[in-house]
């Protein structure tokens, strides 16, 4: 992160998103192997890992103005992308003290956090925000704390309590999800919203990963990457607006697919919150196009290995079928066939040019 | 192993030992009360259909005038009950979901609640674009009330809105954001 | 980013006071960062000892203090233990050094619910005194009912003086009858906590299953002291070492001892999270986590307080 944003961009049509060539290279990448099947694949979080994007409690990047202005615009179209059950207060706080801290420390140069007490003054220089508050008052906010916070972050963020020896999805403020209404999931239970998630169930991973994350310290957050695609760089592929980007996945042809079909990752990080024993999910959402992922040799071959192989229940879980046929002729073309290194790191500092992108 | 399921839990009903009383709730007097030694503290709350129906207090089955009036009752019952009830419910989907919406707002548990399989088939679908509410949708398609979306059902159910999910996304939309509409 | 805290929180006592004859309090403050935060019933893994030897103790955290400096807990005075808590109790004066090694929840309030019934015997009154605070603080309805000895009632009254008096009742008879009028009187909504001996929580268990609470309805915290006995052998499968452990030693301490990293958590056999796989030789089960089956297969073991009915056990170490 070098101080400057992108602060023109769109993720709604006409979509205009930008990706430098650091911002390529810092991308989370979500295939150490060649072949995917759904696992756990949980990793300590700690600032370290074979890509940036990994270093950090909350990754700030180039798009975060920008992010930030368009969650604002769903928020103001729906406002049910933010719900809190009452129960959940001191999760807020724990929330607002977590992500304050962690941003302030990790980025100094643009946020800041003062502390007098439970006094506290909140700076946020993108952003151009100065609050004072009193920490664990929720009228010196001009919103709920969980909502004050999450708007002035890139991604999505959910609260789980933990009670009954389950976790129950009891607040949350979910912009940018790969189809699926946090309005719809709040309250259920960790099986209750993976339900939709086909094979998983049979092969015992939300068993252990629950028994996992019940025992989630505090100070020992976890992280995981997942990953889907979406047709043009959009953040908000909801079911509630499914009626407005559902469509787009047909729009996909030989020329246009470097462009408009992105790979879409989510880095999942875990956090046990203090006060309240909840859980945080953070889902930050990275979005970057085919063409753009042709410019590391070692990740377009991957790319290409793993979705030519992909399970067909998998394809079809998430809404692959239409468009992944051109997709895999693209990279297919780019694909020499070379072993590949384990692991997602991209293997080179320098970016091949795009005019350079000639298939063999 | 863990049930990765949302649907609403449903079986036949049997009488619960471990409660110490019992109400038994049904959208109609032909529903059958549940499997067992009938236990002495056991009320049967039945939907009457007719608005001169007054519940009897000191019978052990009262009748309601309909399936929201009783809804209505049962939410003031158990406002003031003490521990030791069990919740046992019969009738459609909807009824189903709504006994199940108040007996989580009194604070009952999975374990407090029994729900027998749904009498008919019809599901109650929520659009998710819109909100509109739909009962009884006996498909696995319909088009929405509200906002005319063509809906396929997700075998998804959210226990809080007491509703499954329909999604427009078995016939998307030709127009897409760039096409124009 | 938080790092991972593997030496742990360095700390001191900072005061002592007598609760009962038995119960000791202890405030201890940290002497490098403050501790974090800490959720209303978890505990922390204490390490102290002397020059011989060191022990690392689960107590209930009571209280933290709002700028982090402080952590209050309660220690009984435990006949036949491994000695840990009489050591506090003989050596634990301000100044000496303790190290908060770990802090989790196993039980924690169950802040959905809208009413509480808590019930503790003895030392059991510990994580109740942090739910009270932090069910003050949320607006949760709730009463506790504590339960000791005729000769310990003064005490529990002065520990318990500063709270409401319509919700915390002292009883010195375990009268069957009166708590059975008491959990029936409880609304559809209420929770049942309880915390204490064995013998005090099956009771209540029984009485609350007879009124009609739910299973779920009923939560509880139980801690093993680990106790000592035969001394044995553990046979590591991957890295080939051979431990001992002593008559007092727990598997646990022997395995650390010996520089293996072995997985734990709560240190009382209450969490599961230290659960290795056995090979080979049969398991002394001594924990509140393993299911009977799993306890009867004999293919996994709770180190913290677990032993060994064999010679030699081996384990996926």
């Amino acid at each position: 992160m070098d101080g400057r944003f992108n602060t023109d961009e769109s993720y709604r049509f006409p979509y205009a998103v930008r990706n430098s060539d650091a911002a390529i290279l810092r991308f989370p990448f979500p295939f150490p192997e060649d072949s995917y099947m759904y696992s756990m694949n949980v990793e300590p979080h700690v600032p370290a890992g074979p890509v940036a994007s990994l270093h950090h409690a909350f990754d700030i990047d180039e798009h975060y103005v920008s992010e930030c202005r368009e969650k604002a615009r769903i928020l103001a179209e729906d406002p049910e992308r933010c719900l809190v059950l009452p129960h959940m207060r001191q999760a807020e706080w724990d929330f607002v003290e977590l992500a304050m801290d962690s941003l302030s420390r990790d980025y100094p140069d643009l946020f800041a956090l003062d502390r007098d007490g439970d006094r506290w003054r909140w700076t946020n220089r993108p952003l151009e925000i100065t609050q004072d508050f009193v920490f664990g008052n929720a009228g010196t906010l001009p919103c709920g704390p969980f909502e004050y916070m999450a708007r002035q972050m890139q991604g999505d963020f959910t609260l789980q309590d933990q009670r009954d020896g389950d976790l129950w999805m009891d607040g949350g403020m979910v912009t940018s999800q790969a189809d699926w209404s946090l309005k719809f999931d709040l309250g259920m239970s960790f099986g209750q919203w993976h339900a939709p998630v086909p094979k998983a169930p049979q092969m015992g991973i939300f068993d252990r990963a629950l028994r996992f994350l019940l025992m989630l310290r505090h100070g020992h957050p976890v992280r995981r990457l997942n990953w889907t695609m979406t047709i043009n760089p959009r953040l908000d592929t909801s079911p509630e607006n499914f009626t407005i980007w559902g469509g787009d996945r047909g729009s996909v042809t030989a020329d246009n697919v470097a462009d408009k079909v992105h790979l879409r990752v989510e880095l999942q990080s875990l956090f046990r919150l203090p006060r309240s024993n909840a859980i945080l999910f953070s889902v930050r959402c990275y979005l970057l196009p085919v063409g753009a992922i042709a410019r590391v040799p070692k990740w377009r071959s991957r790319l290409h290995r793993v979705l030519r192989d992909l399970d067909p229940a998998l394809v079809a879980y998430k809404g692959l079928d239409r468009y992944l046929p051109q997709t895999v002729a693209f990279l297919s073309r780019l694909d020499d066939g070379a072993v590949l290194s384990p692991g997602i790191q991209p293997d080179t500092a320098i970016l091949i040019a795009v005019d350079d992108l000639v298939p063999r | 192993m863990l049930n990765a399921s949302s649907l609403l839990p449903v079986g036949p009903l049997r009488f619960d030992e471990g409660g110490r009383r019992h109400l038994f709730v049904r959208q109609a007097p032909q529903l059958s009360v549940p499997s067992g030694p009938v236990p002495t503290a056991m009320t049967t709350w039945t939907v009457g259909g007719d608005s001169r129906v007054l519940p009897d207090p000191s019978e052990h089955e009262q009748f309601f005038r309909s399936a929201a009036h009783l809804l209505d009752r049962l939410a003031w019952r158990l406002a003031t009950e003490r521990v030791g009830l069990r919740l046992y419910a019969a009738g459609d989907d909807t009824f189903l979901s709504a006994v199940a919406l108040t007996g989580d707002a009194a604070g009952m548990t999975g374990e407090e609640m029994y729900l027998a399989p749904p009498v008919q088939g019809g599901r109650r679908v929520i659009c998710i674009h819109c909100s509109t509410m739909h009962d009884d949708v006996a498909d696995e398609g319909l088009s929405c009330a509200g906002c005319g979306a063509v809906l396929s059902v997700r075998s998804h159910y959210s226990r809080r809105i007491g509703a499954y999910m329909g999604v427009a996304e078995s016939a998307p939309p030709v127009g897409t954001e760039e096409t124009g509409r | 980013m938080m790092m991972p805290r593997s030496t742990g929180y360095p700390a001191v006592i900072a005061d002592v006071a007598p609760v009962t004859p038995t119960l000791r309090r202890f405030d201890i403050r940290a002497t490098a960062q403050p501790f974090p935060p800490v959720s209303a019933g978890s505990h922390g893994v204490f390490a102290f000892g002397d020059a011989v030897r060191t022990w690392k103790n689960p107590y209930s955290i009571v209280a933290r203090s709002d700028d982090g400096s402080m952590l209050r807990i309660i220690v009984r005075l435990a006949q036949g233990s491994r000695g840990g808590s009489a050591f506090l109790h003989g050596q634990g004066r301000p100044g000496l050094e303790i190290t908060v090694l770990g802090i989790a929840n196993l039980f924690p309030v169950v802040r959905k619910a809208r009413r509480h019934i808590l019930l503790s015997a003895g030392v059991g009154i510990t994580p109740f005194l942090s739910y009270m605070d932090a069910m003050d603080g949320m607006g949760l309805a709730y009463c506790l009912h504590h339960y000791c000895r005729p000769e310990e009632r003064q005490a529990f009254h002065a520990l318990l003086a500063d709270r409401d008096p319509g919700r915390v009742v002292l009883h010195d008879d375990p009268d069957t009858g009166r708590l059975s009028e008491i959990l029936a009187a409880e609304p559809v909504s209420s929770r049942l906590s309880m915390c204490g001996p064995d013998g005090f929580m099956n009771w209540v268990g029984a009485v609350a299953r007879d009124v009609g609470f739910s299973p779920g309805k009923i939560h509880s915290e139980r801690f093993s002291a680990p106790e000592g006995g035969a001394a044995f052998r553990v046979d590591l499968a991957r890295s080939g070492l051979s431990v001992s452990v002593g008559p007092e030693d727990t598997l646990l301490d022997a395995l650390e001892a010996a520089g293996i990293e072995a997985p734990c958590l709560c240190r009382g056999g209450a969490c599961g999270a230290c659960r290795v796989a056995v090979l080979s030789g049969v398991p002394d089960h001594r924990d509140h986590v393993l299911a009977e089956a799993e306890r009867a297969a004999g293919d996994c073991i709770l180190t913290c307080v677990s032993r060994a009915r064999t010679a030699t056990l081996t384990l996926d170490l």
